[in-house]
């Protein structure tokens, strides 16, 4: 038989409770899902309906196709482009923001939160009216006769990451402000008046003390491009198939809820590994930035 | 919630007397009536239109309120699943390959038609033992009359190069599936032999360039700004964009068009079979499937007796002679899973 709590875990026990509530909401809505979520992707598929016997055949087909090889790939280059952008374009705006007096710092957070408050439904057809061929950058392109006919940017590499760049980069500007916002301005003082250049102080001191930011902001931004459904949908399109496309298209419209969870499966665990191998070379890089 | 509503002898016969003919089986029902009956349906603009042409009047008639669940083909076939057991909905609205897995699964119950007598002139094809369809689309070719002069008439006619960057194909999660059978049959092809559908998408596919769609908004965006002239589509789309005043019409193939009817199914075991029968009649009812088709999204209604408005009735004709390819589910569901991996393949490799 169970012995009851000690009075020296008592205490122990009552500090614990506070974490009860969020514990049991991620077990119920997070962990039981996703548990269902694998299982599903262990049965088959037969007849045009789930066959509750165990298999690995979908994860065989997902990973022995070229095609669908071809389509992980596409997801995986995606997602990586645009957090290399976001972090390229959002580092900048994140360290003005942090830079700036309160009022410019409200605004321009403002500025940066305000697209969020537009459905991705609504943007991606915006995008659309954008980018189509007969859009509003073909027909600046065609009048200043800088092409000879209508640019393809729809249903590609080029269309889809421009847009997801568009509708991530608040996520990975945000937790950066943060960051920075917390930094020492002393530190850098205290560098430039040793005698480092602009560039050395932000190389660093700067950047490894913000690292966790971006590391951050990047994780997000590629958990994000990597599993988005909405932006691929409309501006990819059925012939520019993103593994979240697949899924949809296998679960939604085919039925085939094994394949479609093998699926969503496998775009989790090319997150997490991505997410691991990343934040292991920024802590690596961080110390050695910090050693020399 | 359920609400109250008091049955008089007179407020029963005044509703029969504003819906001639809709409400006659009524009459033979059992006092014991529901307050509610809940119905599983779409939502937005559609669900208003289809609350206010077969809703409204039955609950005129009957006293029962129609108590939503709002959502879409597959999140309601998946409901219907999940809570086989203790169904959420008595009634529920959906698409024939739905309806098909629903019967299949065993979720629908048997309709007694004698209590459907609005349901006599409807054809087998949107008739079925477990659900009854109030209208139907069509899946066949669309064409832009003032560009195009030489409009297809078979399938095969759209693969010429003078489509090419102006041609747009339905994605396989909407009507794709239905253009590839219906490619298929055209050109020998049979359920198990999809070859010549496939081979057709596919050199579409390399040689014109086509434009897959994802959504119909796309679709009605393409043929709007003119910067396609022709596409393998839905008619009902097509309706409304000519309706607009656009030179868009749409053409039956030689080879026939496919069908995709909606329809009503009661829920088994959910209780409300006799009162989800009455509804049944009313979304048979010729007069308001004229008016439902007469609306906003005009298609054809599954009574041949409907009196749609007279310019819908010119705009839904069909040629003499035209013809229908409908679709076994039986024979299409257990291959669904390889048509889609071949026609990604062929489009999007």
């Amino acid at each position: 038989m169970e012995q009851p709590p000690s009075r020296k875990q008592r205490p122990r026990l009552r500090a614990a409770a506070p974490v009860v509530p969020a514990l049991a909401f991620t077990l119920i809505f997070f962990i039981a899902p996703l548990a269902l979520l694998l299982a599903y992707s262990l049965f088959e598929f037969s007849g045009g309906e789930v066959a509750y016997r165990l298999t690995l055949a979908n994860y065989t087909a997902l990973l022995g196709s070229a095609f669908y090889l071809h389509i992980i790939l596409r997801t995986f280059l995606v997602a990586l482009v645009t957090t290399l952008i976001c972090v390229a374009l959002g580092y900048p705006v994140a360290w003005q923001i942090a830079r700036s007096g309160p009022r410019l710092r409200a605004l321009m957070v403002l500025g940066i939160v305000m697209p969020l408050l537009i459905g991705g439904v609504i943007r991606g057809y915006g995008w659309i009216l954008i980018l189509d061929r007969g859009g509003a950058i073909n027909h600046a392109l065609l009048a200043l006769g800088l092409a000879q006919a209508p640019l393809p940017m729809l249903y590609n590499f080029f269309g889809v990451t421009l847009t997801m760049v568009e509708v991530l980069l608040p996520f990975f500007v945000l937790p950066l402000v943060g960051v920075l916002s917390n930094m020492d301005p002393a530190l850098e003082r205290a560098a430039l008046s040793m005698g480092a250049s602009r560039l050395q102080t932000f190389l660093r001191v700067s950047l490894p003390l913000s690292a966790g930011g971006v590391a951050a902001g990047a994780s997000i931004v590629f958990s994000l491009a990597a599993s988005i459904f909405v932006i691929p949908q409309i501006i990819g399109g059925p012939s520019y198939l993103l593994l979240s496309t697949l899924a949809y298209q296998q679960i939604g419209s085919v039925g085939n809820w094994p394949f479609g969870s093998a699926v969503l499966v496998l775009i989790l665990v090319i997150t997490l590994v991505v997410l691991t191998v990343g934040s292991r070379v920024v802590s690596g890089n961080i110390r050695r930035l910090q050693e020399n | 919630m359920t609400t109250e509503y008091r049955w008089t002898r007179r407020r029963f016969l005044g509703s029969i007397g504003a819906l001639a003919g809709v409400a006659v089986p009524l009459t033979a029902r059992s006092a014991t009536k529901p307050g509610e009956v809940t119905y599983s349906t779409y939502g937005g603009d559609y669900g208003n239109w289809f609350k206010s042409v077969f809703e409204e009047p039955f609950t005129q008639a009957t006293g029962i309120r129609m108590v939503h669940d709002i959502g879409q083909n597959p999140q309601r076939y998946a409901k219907m699943k999940a809570y086989r057991a203790h169904p959420r909905f008595q009634l529920a609205n959906l698409q024939d390959r739905y309806l098909f897995e629903a019967t299949r699964d065993g979720l629908l119950d048997t309709i007694d038609y004698s209590q459907v007598p609005n349901a006599a002139a409807i054809p087998a094809t949107y008739k079925k033992p477990t659900w009854l369809g109030y209208m139907y689309l069509s899946v066949g070719m669309i064409y832009n009359s003032k560009n195009v002069h030489e409009p297809p008439h078979n399938w095969s006619d759209l693969l010429n190069d003078r489509y090419k960057g102006r041609i747009f194909i339905d994605s396989f999660n909407h009507f794709g599936m239905q253009i590839l059978v219906a490619m298929s049959f055209a050109n020998g092809g049979s359920y198990a032999n999809m070859k010549p559908g496939f081979k057709l998408i596919r050199e579409m596919a390399k040689r014109l360039k086509p434009i897959f769609i994802s959504t119909s908004q796309q679709g009605m965006q393409l043929l709007r700004s003119g910067q396609v002239d022709v596409a393998a589509w839905q008619n009902a789309r097509a309706f409304i964009l000519k309706r607009s005043g656009l030179p868009i019409e749409y053409i039956v193939p030689e080879s026939g068009d496919v069908p995709v009817t909606y329809g009503n199914a009661i829920v088994k075991n959910s209780g409300g079979r006799k009162w989800s029968e009455a509804f049944l009649n009313v979304t048979a009812s010729p007069k308001l499937q004229g008016k439902l088709v007469s609306g906003k999204y005009p298609a054809n209604p599954t009574n041949p007796d409907a009196t749609p408005s007279a310019e819908v009735a010119k705009l839904i004709a069909r040629p003499a002679g035209a013809k229908q390819v409908v679709l076994d589910y039986a024979e299409v569901l257990p291959r669904l899973a390889d048509w889609s991996r071949q026609w990604n393949e062929a489009i999007a490799g």
